[in-house]
């Protein structure tokens, strides 16, 4: 069930998101308005990252099954099941934003 | 002139082309929210846990012809059983030893039949009450091989002994296969804390992606 400890995480977040926010707003001068957009720019990276991630994960798939079928040689799926392959996949996806984004810009 | 729209405002050009395209990046941010959402929800909330359960489907402990007990995670380099596959073991031995079935069939791989057989050899379970599988390297090929195994001895009836989250699949190819299957889950709790519940939501993403492979292929 859920209980205290669970939302012990969540609490810290918005503590140190609180002082980001004081020391954005009043230390560096950072208008306010500008945290809707950058909310904007962090679900779009976080999108990319579960494209990037179906991608690998999909291309992944795909090679196993196809060198299972040409070769005989058995590969596991479960190799697939591998947590870098996320942290991969986040390295991509803000990369590519990054580079959109740029592109965006200088066009 | 500074840009609202942008966190690098300092640099950016005042151009409806500063921000990406707007179809794709209104696509890109439903997807994000999409995954912040699962992720708060499945972290946070009993979600996984129920999901789990309700895909494992009911726990049936009652009399069997056979305690089919598949592979999971194999053996360490030790030889000394995995986690969920000691859990497995001794879940089945146990099961064995309140009379709910003459035989418990142990698959997956060699090393983990063999620390499984031993294992229950020393905990009491006589030499012909076990019954080993060896070779299974996929749940599939596992449900062959026991096929090949338990209808010689006429059994139908079998009480699967695995966790919550294989047993959709395991018990979906064991009725494929004629069987009368009983679940024999090792674990309905669920885990407590975040972290544990979006491991469980990671597994049950595989193992959802995994059904649906076996039913396109018409295995299940």
């Amino acid at each position: 069930m859920v209980d205290f400890d669970t939302f012990v995480g969540p609490a810290l977040v918005a503590v140190t998101s609180l002082g980001a926010w004081l020391v954005g707003t009043r230390r560096l001068g950072l208008p306010g308005a500008g945290l809707a957009p950058a909310s904007g720019r962090m679900l779009e990276a976080i999108g990319l990252l579960l494209v990037f991630l179906a991608l690998n994960l999909g291309v992944g798939a795909a090679l196993i099954l196809a060198w299972r079928s040409v070769t005989g040689h058995f590969v596991s799926l479960y190799i697939l099941n591998d947590a870098t392959l996320g942290v991969f996949a986040l390295v991509q996806a803000l990369v590519f934003h990054w580079w959109w984004l740029r592109g965006r810009r200088t066009e | 002139m500074p840009c609202a729209h942008d966190l690098a405002h300092h640099r950016c050009v005042s151009s409806p082309r500063v921000l990406p395209d707007g179809k794709r990046s209104r696509a890109l941010r439903l997807l994000g929210a999409v995954v912040l959402l699962l992720l708060g929800v499945g972290g946070f909330t009993p979600l996984a846990n129920g999901l789990n359960r309700w895909m494992a489907g009911p726990s049936e402990l009652k009399p069997a012809q056979a305690i089919v007990v598949p592979g999971r995670g194999g053996s360490d380099s030790d030889e000394v059983l995995t986690n969920a596959s000691l859990r497995r073991t001794l879940r089945a031995i146990a099961l064995q030893q309140q009379g709910l079935s003459p035989l418990i069939v142990f698959s997956g791989e060699n090393l983990e039949v063999d620390a499984r057989v031993q294992l229950a050899r020393g905990l009491g379970i006589a030499a012909e009450s076990l019954l080993p599988a060896y070779g299974g390297r996929t749940t599939r090929e596992e449900a062959v091989l026991i096929e090949g195994l338990l209808k010689p001895r006429g059994v139908q009836r079998i009480l699967l002994v695995a966790d919550s989250i294989d047993m959709p699949r395991a018990r979906a190819l064991f009725e494929a296969r004629g069987f009368t299957v009983l679940g024999g889950q090792t674990w309905d709790g669920g885990p407590s804390d975040p972290e544990s519940r979006l491991h469980l939501l990671r597994e049950i993403a595989i193992e959802l992606s995994a059904w649906c492979y076996y039913r396109l292929r018409g295995w299940i």
